[in-house]
Order: C-alpha cells, then structure tokens, then sequence
C-alpha cells in the first residue's frame, strides 16, 4: 500500500524546483531559536546579499540567513522583547537593520508595550570554525508613541519606512537616521488595507471601498486614484489588499486581496488594475515577493485553518499557478502550514518564513528553465 | 568465531510451533465485511471491549464502534459513525471512516472516542490529507468527539472537535476532565475539557507522525516529537517542553520517524514500557520521575537491525496479570527473501490485504519479564486457518487476565484472545 499512498501524498507538495528547509540555528554548532519563539514575521534581504528575519512569541529574535557564503546557515543574533505579537524589520541602503515589535496591552486604553531596535551587522561573518562576531541588537527609542501601527514598506532610494496608525489610517513616515517621524494625514474612513507599497518612491495603498490612493512624498499629499482592488461582488466594503509588492522593471505592482484571495497587478503606466484570479481555493494572499526572473511568488492559505501553498505567476504567458505545499526532506523531513513572510535573495533563491510554533526557513529554489 | 547466516539464526531463535489452540481465539467481525482495519481498541472497568472497526481502502464507507465479551463471545454493532455524526457516507466529503487511537473511558463508565480522517469520499479511489485539506467539496470535515453510554446504549455526537482535521490520539486525563488530543495531518497538541467544553490548542509539535502519549499520575503528558525526542506537556502551564531525551534507534539512524508507538504503563510505577514505531522497532524503559531512557533492544531474536529496513513491528504491548509484558511481533525477512521488485498495482478494493511474501513472516506473540529482561517467544500466533501477521497495533488486558490483540489491516477486521493459562 505505501506505494499508492505516495501517490496521495507527494503530488501535494511543491515539486517543481526544489525546496529546503533551514532550522533557525546553526546546525550542530548554534542553538536553535526554541519552538514558541521561532514564528517569523518577516523577511529583508540586506544589501550584503545576508537575509534578515525577525521572530514573535514567547520572545521575539533577530536572525541572519547567510545564502550567499559557503556557510550556508541562519544564526539567531538578538533577542528584542518578551511576549511579543507583532513587528516588522527593513534594511536601509548602508546595510543596518531596524525593527520594532509590539506585545498587547495590559488594558484596552494602556499604550501598546513597542520595542524599536537596530542592528549593525559586522563585515566579518560566521565561519562553522571560527568565532561568531555579529556586532550588537542595541535599543534605541520608539517613535511611535506606543500608538499601533501597520506593516511598514521601506523605500530605499529615500531610506523612508512608511506605515499607518492604526485605527486612525493616519500614513507616517520613519527617517531612521533622523529618527523623525513625519504625519500625512488620514488616507481614508473605514476599512484601509494594512499592505502599503512604494512604486517608484510613491506610496500606494487602499483605503474604504478598495479605492486605490498614493502619496508622493515630494508633495505629500494624499491623492485618490481612479483604481480599485478587486473583489467579489457585493464585498468591496470589507475588502483589503492583503499584500502588495512591486517591480520597477515593469512598473508594475502586484497584490492579493483578503476577502477572496485573489491576485491583480496594478499597471502604473496605464493606471489600471488587472485581476488575475486565485492560486488556491484558499485566502487571502499572505505574502508576495518578486523573483530575479521577473515571475511572482506568493503564498495563498487560511491562517490556522488552511495550509498554505506557494504559488507562481508569470507576467510573461500569464501562467498563475499553485506549485503545492512547501515540504522538504533536506535537511529534515519538513511541511510547512504557515507562511507569512518570503522574499527573494541575491541569487534569486526563493526564502519562505514559517509563522508557527515551529518555524524555519523554507529555501525555494525555481526549476532551469530548458533552452 | 563464525557468524551464524541469517536463516541459523532464525531456526535458533524463533519458536515455530503453533501456540495451542485452546489458548487462542480469532474473533471476526464478519457483520462488517468490507472493513479492513482495526487500529484502537479500549477494555472498559467491566470488561468490555470496545472497538474502533474502520475503512482505509475502500471509499465512501463509516467506522463503526463494536464491543466485545469474553464471557458471552458475543460482538454487537454499537454505532456507525454515519449515523451518529450525521454525515452520510454519499455527502461528497471524505467519510467518518475510521476511529484512532482515541478511545477512552471516564469515571462514570462513559465511553469517548473520536473520528479520524483518510478514508475517501464516495466514488473516488484515494484522498489527498493535503490537497483536499480545504476544498468545499471533498474536504474531511473534521474529527467529531462522541460518547457512548453503556447502560442506555446510546452513543452520540458531541460536535466537531477539529475542522479539516483528524484525531490520531486521544487520551483521557480522568481525574482533570480533560481529553489529551493530537490532530493529523497538521500534528497540533490540543487539551478539551469536557466541563467546560473549551478546546485549547497548544500548536505543532512535530512534523506528522504522532502515534502515543501518555500521562503521569500527576497529569503531566508525554508524546515524542519527529526525531523521537520526549515532550511533556505540563499539567500546570499546558506547556510543551522538550526533556533532552529520546527514545533508542540504531546507532546509522538520526532518530528522525523514530517516534513514539506503543505504550504499556507498568502497574504501580510511574514507568512506560514501550516500542519505536515499525522500521527497526526497539524497545526501551522510560522512567517518568527520573526522566530515564533505557534500551531494551530489538523485538525479540536479533541483535542488530536488518540490512534493509522493514517492518518487524513491536505491537500490541500490554501487561499481563503475571506482571510480564507481553507483544507481539513478525520474524522478518533476510535480504534474500525480500521481493525483488513491488510493482504499482492498480487500486482494488477487494484485493486481499494479506501480500504472499507477508505470509513468510508468521506473527509471533512474546512474553518479556520486565526483571530478568529476558524474552520468551510463545509461538506462531493464531489458528493454522486465520494465523495473525504479526502486526498489531494494540494489545488490552482484561481482569480475568486474558490479553486481547487486534491485526491492524484484515478484511474483514479480526483480533485475537490470547488466554496464558490453558484449559
């Protein structure tokens, strides 16, 4: 029977290309990030090529996955704060890491508990025979007021973090080096999805109704669009963007959506949103991430009552394909069911991060392509 | 010294006569005829046993809850699991078609078990645990928790426990009201308790394969994570906390699917005797107070593991009223025995479940004095007519000191009554 039960089973898993798994330690040499603190949150690659990862739970850490030298590893660098439930991280153009994180209140009016960080990686890197020298995860202070705030996108041609309070939908600016925070003004009543994008150094999101906006920093000022997300009939009043990334090389940016899970690009040059479809019966779209080949990767699934799927779409053909689920037996036999972190490294490797008691790294390495 | 080829070891070792006949009974549950497997089976406080029969290759059918009495021989048809879940075997979905390892009993005599996932809808001829996890149509629906009162008669649903998800284990903490449960194919540990019926999930503990947990007496429970590493969940915290030990695997072996299998409580002592699951199974000693991990080796007549991997399953482990543990377990086969090629075979679901080169590995049952630690092979286990393969999944003791064991895969479902002291 173990022969038909493969049948079952393999054809669910991601099998074009190959996919690896990395525990968040070093393997045999540095211990890994326990379970309960190993969820990820997010992903940046620096631009050293090194991938920064931060972590919830229990506590919340700092990690590095080194993809490019021959030591092929992730090692835990700092430990941020306790009890943590959120936070983001970016990278600004000079190679130093920042984040911040947040647990819950102790009362509904208290302000929420953020700790703001930053991280200064050494030139000198790991080696599996030598000793480890990272630099330090120093504290520094939170702008935020302990005011809740929404995923940040990172403009690096500025070096400007970009984000929402929330319930307020005000969109801010981050300066790290100045430490300034500048305000923008409400974007818009109601829902506003959390998924902010800079396309050429214009912020994109959406507010109620799905209405598209964007805000050029240059005048900054908040301007409606004439594109809407799309959603299925009837519900754009709850409709979000769930994630949202963008390709300079076609100027264009590419979402999903919470309420229906689909996939759209928004062409800039012709300011006009197309609707690709779903990847999965599942949604939303959780997390987006262009490759060095100009096709999209993403991973669709119901948080805690879906498993995700990594999906492809190539803008080229217009192929919008589920690869399967992310498994690997390399270097352990591992599923993954939650995903919500991914981006692509300096080789064009795919990193998926886990969001789940156990975590780890997911390495996707796409298929050559035959000539 | 001359090593011994396979073959001489196996004539020295393995008792090849039948364990005589007025020692064994085959019980069939022949009013189920296209079930094909038993995997749980639970020996109430009156010694009834409670059965869990169920479907694994055939699509579009419902487990059923049997019981057994030794002192009436009789098998009644308590519940199929269509009926009292309420979910027809035609709805489209993967059917209520098995019972895990999940049946229990608490301190009023009821008796609680769960469905579990696998079996396919109606029509198709496999199911997916991945792919069909959330498709509106063929998806499993979830684990239902269900409670079969003896005295009434009744057995009935108490809901969906688990959406998309099936039960693999359950235990009962009776002194805390409370179901230990681990979920397949996500491999969550959860805690339900039954007074205020609130279900809390603990998270993933592993990557698939749970098989076994068990409790302390006070209320800490213990399961292995995918390289056979121990876990307690503390009774206090509801916390998982890895123990720094794991259970034995051959030295070329990481541990890694070498997860916990079977479990049999010693009488009196906080200490589990168990078995690995089926590749190499090895038995070990597992000391809850100290922590203590001890090897007890292979099944029974081999030092060193076969060449190449198979399934010499360590099963049905149960205490006996002697205080000897015993199991059951096959011969094996050396390489040369080995089929030469397995070639895909289209799906039958009426095909026999018994394979011709399984047939020259006879199921032996053993008994281990757990002082001496010292082996005693009783012999080829079953009647000439209906012998046991050797697989078993668990094995139950009654008062009176009879030991039950069920064959995991037979069509239709079957257990055998081992009584050690002959008539």
């Amino acid at each position: 029977m173990a022969g038909k039960r493969l049948d079952v089973w393999s054809p669910s898993f991601v099998q074009e290309g190959t996919v690896v798994v990395r525990e968040l330690g070093f393997e045999g040499i540095v211990k890994p990030i326990p379970d309960g603190e190993s969820a990820i949150l997010a992903l940046v690659p620096g631009p050293d090529g090194k991938i920064y990862g931060l972590t919830h739970g229990r506590k919340s850490h700092l990690f590095v996955y080194n993809n490019v030298a021959v030591e092929d590893c992730v090692v835990p660098v700092g430990m941020m704060a306790e009890n943590v439930s959120g936070g983001d991280l970016f990278c600004t153009s000079d190679g130093i890491v920042y984040g911040v994180v947040w647990g819950e209140p102790a009362a509904e009016d208290a302000p929420l508990p953020m700790t703001m960080f930053r991280y200064e990686p050494r030139p000198d890197f790991v080696s599996s025979e030598m000793a480890m020298i990272f630099g330090q995860v120093e504290e520094i202070p939170c702008p935020f007021g302990g005011r809740r705030i929404s995923r940040l996108a990172f403009d690096c041609s500025r070096d400007t973090a970009y984000g929402l309070f929330i319930p307020d939908n005000v969109l801010f600016a981050y300066e790290p080096d100045s430490s300034e925070v500048t305000e923008f003004g409400c974007v818009s009543e109601g829902v506003v999805s959390k998924a902010l994008c800079v396309a050429d150094g214009v912020v994109y999101g959406a507010g109620d109704e799905s209405a598209i906006f964007r805000m050029d920093p240059a005048r900054a000022e908040i301007e409606k669009t004439t594109m809407s997300l799309p959603c299925g009939k009837g519900k754009w009043y709850a409709n979000e963007a769930s994630a949202l990334v963008y390709d300079p090389r076609v100027r264009t940016i590419y979402g999903g959506t919470f309420i229906d899970g689909f996939f759209f690009k928004i062409e800039l040059a012709r300011e006009r949103v197309i609707c690709v479809g779903r990847p999965t019966e599942q949604r939303p779209i959780r997390c987006l991430t262009v490759g060095r080949d100009g096709k999209v990767y993403g991973i669709s699934g119901e948080p805690k009552a879906g498993i995700c799927h990594l999906f492809r779409y190539d803008p080229e053909t217009g192929d919008l394909r589920d690869l399967g689920i992310p498994h690997s037996t390399i270097v352990k036999c591992w599923t993954a069911h939650e995903i919500d972190a991914i981006c692509t490294s300096r080789h064009g490797y795919i990193v998926m991060g886990e969001n789940d008691r156990m975590s780890h790294l997911l390495i996707y390495y796409p298929p050559v392509e035959p000539r | 010294m001359t090593a011994l080829s396979g073959k001489e070891k196996e004539s020295v070792l393995y008792n090849r006569t039948l364990i005589p006949a007025d020692q064994v009974t085959v019980k069939v549950l022949d009013r189920l005829p296209r079930h094909d497997t038993i995997w749980d089976m639970h020996m109430a406080p009156d010694d009834t046993l409670y059965i869990g029969a169920c479907v694994e290759h055939t699509a579009g059918m419902s487990a059923w809850l049997c019981s057994y009495r030794h002192d009436t021989g009789k098998v009644e048809y308590l519940a199929d699991m269509a009926e009292v879940t309420g979910e027809s075997n035609d709805s489209g979905h993967a059917t209520q078609g098995k019972i895990h390892f999940s049946l229990c009993h608490d301190n009023d005599g009821l008796i609680y078990g769960a469905t579990h996932c696998t079996t396919a809808p109606k029509g198709d001829i496999r199911w997916s645990p991945f792919s069909m996890y959330r498709d509106p149509i063929r998806s499993f629906p979830g684990s239902y928790l269900f409670v079969h009162d003896p005295k009434t008669r009744e057995t009935r649903s108490l809901g969906i426990l688990t959406p998309n998800e099936g039960i693999r284990v359950m235990v009962m903490d009776r002194d805390r009201n409370l179901l230990h449960i681990t979920t397949y194919p996500k491999c969550h540990y959860l805690i339900y308790n039954l007074q205020k019926k609130t279900l809390e999930d603990l998270g993933r503990f592993a990557h698939l394969h749970q098989l076994a947990l068990f409790l302390d007496r006070k209320g800490n429970a213990y399961t292995t994570d995918s390289f056979g590493r121990m876990l307690r969940i503390a009774a206090d915290t509801h916390r998982i906390e890895s123990l720094g030990v794991q259970l034995p695997h051959a030295h070329f072996r990481s541990g890694e699917h070498n997860i916990l299998w079977q479990v049999a409580k010693q009488p009196g002592r906080e200490v589990i005797y168990g078995a690995t699951y089926v590749r190499d199974a090895r038995m070990f000693r597992y000391d809850m107070e100290s922590n203590e991990m001890t090897d007890l080796g292979l099944a029974y007549g081999r030092r060193e593991p076969l060449p190449i991997p198979e399934e010499v399953a360590i099963g049905g482990m149960t205490f006996g009223k002697d205080g000897s543990l015993y199991y059951t377990t096959a011969e094996g086969r050396e390489p040369e025995d080995l089929p030469r090629s397995n070639p895909p075979r289209p799906y039958d679901p009426n095909a026999p479940q018994d394979v011709p080169w399984r047939r020259k590995s006879p199921g032996h049952l053993i008994r281990y004095d757990i002082e001496t630690r010292g082996a005693e092979d009783l012999g080829i286990f079953g009647p000439e007519e209906l012998p046991f393969n050797g697989r078993s999944c668990h094995g139950t003791t009654d008062s009176k000191g009879n030991l039950y064991f069920n064959q995991s895969v037979s069509t239709p479902p079957r257990f055998y009554i081992y009584r050690p002291e002959r008539s």
